[in-house]
């Protein structure tokens, strides 16, 4: 059986050009090491027994009953068709930022596309909606094939730019999606904290489920630099002479304390929070997220 | 490399320490402006990292800056030398700065030469070596002397240094600038010492309290120079003593056979044209080695006369038999006679060489003799001249001797001036009675300047004039005090001859000669000085002969009154109270009495090079303004003026620029100097006076280094050679503020490595 997971390393999949291409290359892989999709019957809600019949698998057998009655049944779930996925996709200025393979946004827009793909795989409608300091496009939930394309492209079209204001988005989101369902947030978060973690608060609030996937660069996590260097904020005229080194405690010191706050608000909340760098496999990502929250149902 | 760019201006240092400040500064700017922009997206935690840790920062940085700029400075410290001997920062801020006299011995022993070059050319190398070493440092000094270039001034209370390089900084370019100076370095002709020379840089390092001086005295260190407790050493001590270093550089190691005129002159004092006149030369050995087959080539020079720069003055040499010398013995002279012959009056000049050895100033030697057409005596006697005719006969018997015998009467000394009376070499006294005492005064005139004067005895002498006039209580002319004449008994056959001739010249011809004919001589009467003069004569007298008799009466008694001579013969001189005139030693012992009391006339008077040679001439004789030609190297002859000062003495002059000179420059060739005047007349005449070098310089040998240094009084003095000198600088340990800069700028080292650490440069 061919190892897909080979095709699978960060330049690999940079030079798929295409996101929905990368998808399925995310997938695929992803699918190949664990065999069966994490997501497969999270959907799907109890429906009745019935009698059973030689050739059913075995696996769909209610041992409990059996166990009280003596005698085999089968559980049959209804299929839930109606589970509604939303892809909250940062597209600020900050996520313009990457000195490796993938920028943030790069690496944020791969991991939206293989969700969706996942989603559309079982059936369910995904819908996606970039941001900024506003929603800057949104594609509307749709459990059609079609869907990862549009996805993709939305994507693909979506240039960084401009700050970030999660705090309006969530509440735009929160607005704008009424029903209950699967907020994924894949963003840098940088913002207002506290108003950040009140939207994602109030998404919750709102009945859906929040994932948040936290992503940065790795020169973000590890402050690498050296010599005399000038930075320039991405969002802001703000500019900074100084040696890094020198500064470099203090920053990961910030920065780790900005990572606790928010994995603290997410943790409160019951957000499925997901710290990722762009310098980690996409697979090995998705697959530690989603093996936790499996773990967890 | 260092070294030249520390010797440079204050305006340099100055540059250099603000470079230093400067340099770590302005890479700091530059490396702020050459950052590298970063875009970056997590600029709130930067800026609160940076606001958190900006003043710990901007400490560390500036720590960090002044560090390096301490650094800097501190190599830069450290380069120049700081705290060490050659501190280049102290000279800059005005400290101490280092001076090195130099002295070199220019005596004629420093031409002693070997295949290798002589003792000055090593001298010149050692020279060069100590520019070298003083030039590798910074904010030193030098000054060049010769020990012949000291004199005294006008009062004789100030030494003056004639400085060949006077205190001049020693840069980079010194040493193309003094070559000439150092190269035009000659052995001079003079003797001298060094002491002089020390005594005044001894002045001259006591009145520089802001130096340190180094005394270098580049000599050959003969022996003969260094007894114990010497003067030279004595100024060495106080140099030591002032706080100045002293070094002694040995420019001879080698003993080298040498040989010297040390003596040419004329023996007889009558010297007089085609009468052969005897001379005599010495040559002494200088040497470890007896000298064998030893030549000496003497040639007489006649000058003919004429006024210098015609064509009338000339000079024509006549080489002589050469002297031949069998053996000389170490350390010892041999002394030969020859024969001059003279052809006409003049003066003349006799030149005696040797063959070339190792010092070749001392090889020659130069003699100049006044030959007179004839010698003149006068003969004073009665108008009966029972004396005169007798002596007149001796002196010049057949005109063999060419000595005029002029005879006159004691008038004559009245009626004559002194320089009248100069044109004789001795006057006769023959019994002349009373004279005017114009005449005395005269006399007492013409013997102080050297003349002769003989008294013979006899009737006519009146005791109570010729003690007062003559004898002038023991200090007169004649200082014999006369009693009375007394007459002598005859002789028995057993007892000796009647004069007992004493050692003395005048006798020589008797002297040692058993049975002379001087025995034969009968003496009659004679006149006696008083018991008390006989008991205590005064001290210049000397009894040369005495009468026979148990009271030995004295019958000459020898004087001296100014230059000249006396002689105050107790008998006559013909043949009242003695038959000496008939005896055969009569004639001889004349005429050698007359050369004896001639010697005034020709006072041997060796005049030395550097010695300042003064002359009298009568007032109104000649003109004031004299031509001088001296010798110079080679055959040429300089021509100079000097003016003659009227005096008391007559109109004085001298050759040189003062006679309070240590080392009289006008002087300082061997060889004949020429003294033209003009006579009132119009006519000239000329003076040649021989000068030659001191042969006391012409002893090479050398002292020892032990034996040198126990006669120094300083023990710190160093003594060393001039192949052993050692043109680098001597590294003295480092100073304590070396050592401290030193451990300061490791610490700063591990200062700013830490800092950088910590200010994340690694």
């Amino acid at each position: 059986m061919p190892d897909s997971k080979r095709f699978l390393h960060l330049d690999a999949i940079k030079r798929i050009s295409r996101l929905d291409l990368r998808a399925k290359h995310v997938v695929e892989g992803f699918l190949s090491g664990m065999h069966r999709s994490p997501f497969f019957g999270q959907s799907i809600e109890f429906r009745q027994h019935r009698e059973y019949a030689p050739g059913d698998d075995l696996r769909h057998v209610d041992w409990k009953v059996w166990a009280r009655q003596d005698r085999l049944t089968i559980k049959q779930y209804d299929e839930d068709t109606n589970m509604r996925v939303n892809l909250l996709v940062d597209v600020s200025h900050s996520m313009k930022y990457g000195e490796g393979v993938f920028t943030k946004f790069e690496y944020a827009a791969t991991i939206a596309t293989s969700l969706a793909w996942l989603v559309l795989k079982q059936q369910d409608s995904v819908g996606c909606m970039t941001f900024d300091d506003s929603v800057r496009s949104r594609t509307a939930n749709s459990s059609q094939r079609m869907q990862l394309n549009n996805i993709a492209n939305t994507l693909e079209a979506a240039t960084p730019n401009n700050k970030t204001d999660l705090r309006s988005i969530f509440v735009d989101a929160a607005e704008t999606f009424p029903r209950r369902g699967v907020m994924i947030v894949v963003s840098d978060l940088f913002g207002d904290l506290e108003a950040t973690l009140q939207g994602l608060r109030m998404l919750r609030q709102r009945g859906h489920e929040v994932m948040v996937f936290h992503v940065l660069d790795a020169d973000e996590l590890e402050f690498p630099f050296s010599g005399t260097s000038r930075f320039a904020d991405l969002e802001s005229e703000t500019k900074l002479n100084c040696n890094p080194k020198a500064l470099r405690d203090g920053y990961l010191e910030a920065l780790n304390e900005f990572l606790d706050e928010v994995r603290r608000g997410c943790a409160r909340s019951s957000i499925d929070y997901q710290l990722t760098s762009t310098s980690d496999p996409i697979d090995a990502t998705l697959a530690q997220f989603l093996s936790r929250r499996m773990a967890r149902k | 490399m260092f070294s030249n760019l520390f010797t440079s201006s204050p305006a340099m240092w100055t540059g250099l320490i603000c470079g230093m400040i400067a340099l770590p500064i302005l890479i700091h700017l530059i490396n702020r402006v050459r950052h590298k922009t970063i875009e970056w997206a997590a600029m709130e935690f930067l800026l609160k990292s940076h606001r958190k840790n900006r003043n710990w920062v901007w400490l560390k940085q500036m720590l960090l800056l002044l560090s390096r700029i301490a650094i800097l400075l501190l190599g830069l410290f450290l380069l120049s030398q700081v705290g060490c001997e050659n501190d280049r920062v102290a000279a800059l801020m005005g400290g101490r700065a280092t001076h090195h006299y130099v002295l070199v011995d220019d005596s004629f022993s420093m031409s002693d030469r070997d295949n290798q070059g002589s003792a000055m050319d090593r001298a010149k190398t050692t020279v060069r070596q100590i520019i070298s070493r003083a030039r590798s440092r910074s904010n030193h000094r030098l000054s060049l002397l010769r020990t012949s270039a000291v004199s005294l001034d006008s009062d004789q209370s100030t030494r003056l240094l004639g400085f060949d390089i006077d205190s001049e900084q020693v840069d980079s370019s010194f040493a193309r600038r003094t070559e000439a100076v150092v190269t035009g370095m000659m052995p001079s002709n003079f003797s001298l010492s060094p002491e002089e020379s020390l005594d005044s840089i001894s002045q001259l390092v006591n009145s520089r309290n802001d130096e340190n001086a180094i005394v270098y005295l580049l000599s050959d260190f003969r022996e003969k120079d260094w007894p114990p407790e010497n003067p030279v050493s004595k100024a060495l001590k106080s140099i030591a003593d002032a706080g100045a270093g002293t070094e002694l550089i040995r420019c001879a190691k080698s003993l080298h056979s040498n040989l010297a005129i040390t003596q040419l002159q004329p023996l007889g004092n009558v010297r007089v044209a085609q009468t052969p006149l005897m001379m005599e030369v010495t040559v002494t050995n200088f040497s470890d080695q007896s000298a064998n087959k030893v030549q000496v080539n003497v040639a007489s020079s006649v000058f003919s006369r004429g006024s210098p720069g015609s064509d009338e003055s000339s000079v024509e040499t006549e080489e002589l038999p050469t002297v031949f010398i069998e053996s000389i013995e170490a350390g010892q002279s041999e002394t030969r006679r020859f024969p001059v012959w003279f052809a006409e009056p003049g003066q003349h000049g006799v030149k005696a060489t040797i063959g070339d050895d190792a010092v070749a100033a001392d090889n020659v030697r130069h003699c100049a003799v006044e030959v007179k057409a004839e010698a003149s005596v006068l003969l004073i006697d009665q108008p009966s001249r029972l004396n005169a005719d007798f002596l007149a006969l001796a002196i010049n018997p057949n005109n063999m001797t060419g000595i005029r015998a002029d005879i006159q009467m004691a008038d004559f000394l009245r009626s004559s001036t002194a320089e009248t009376l100069l044109h004789y070499d001795v006057i006769f006294l023959c019994d002349p009675g009373q004279i005017d005492e114009t005449g005395i005064k005269n006399l007492r005139q013409y013997v102080s300047n050297g003349g002769g004067l003989v008294y013979f005895g006899g009737p006519n002498t009146n005791f109570v004039f010729f003690n007062h006039y003559f004898c002038e209580n023991g200090e007169g002319l004649l200082p014999v005090e006369l009693a009375e004449a007394e007459e002598v008994a005859d002789r028995e056959d057993d007892t000796p001859a009647d004069i007992i001739a004493e050692k003395h010249p005048i006798f020589a011809p008797v002297n040692d000669v058993r049975n002379s004919l001087l025995d034969l001589v009968q003496v009659k009467q004679i006149l006696r000085p008083g018991f008390s003069w006989l008991q205590n004569p005064p001290p210049q007298t000397k009894v040369i002969a005495t009468l026979r008799g148990d009271r030995q009466y004295p019958l000459i008694v020898e004087s001296s009154y100014g230059k000249g001579r006396t002689m105050m013969v107790m008998t006559t001189a013909g043949a009242q109270w003695n038959n000496w005139m008939r005896n055969a030693t009569f004639p001889p012992i004349l005429l050698l009495l007359e050369d004896h009391l001639a010697a005034g006339r020709y006072l041997s008077n060796v005049d030395l090079v550097g010695e300042a040679i003064s002359f009298v001439k009568p007032t109104g004789s000649v003109t004031p303004d004299v031509t001088l030609l001296s010798p110079a190297a080679g055959d040429e002859r300089i021509e100079s003026r000097i003016r003659l000062e009227s005096t008391d003495q007559g109109l004085v002059g001298s050759i040189g620029e003062s006679l309070s000179s240590k080392v009289n420059r006008g002087t300082s060739v061997p060889g004949f100097y020429e003294l033209w005047f003009r006579q009132m007349d119009s006519s000239s005449s000329v003076d040649r006076i021989g000068v030659n070098v001191d042969t006391q310089e012409s002893e090479l040998l050398l002292i020892g280094d032990e034996k040198l240094a126990q006669s120094l009084d300083s023990d710190s003095t160093k003594i060393s050679s001039w192949d052993q000198f050692d043109p680098e600088p001597e590294r003295k340990p480092d100073s304590t503020l070396h050592r401290i800069l030193l451990v300061l700028l490791f610490l700063f080292l591990i200062a700013e490595q830490t800092l950088a650490w910590m200010c994340s440069y690694h």
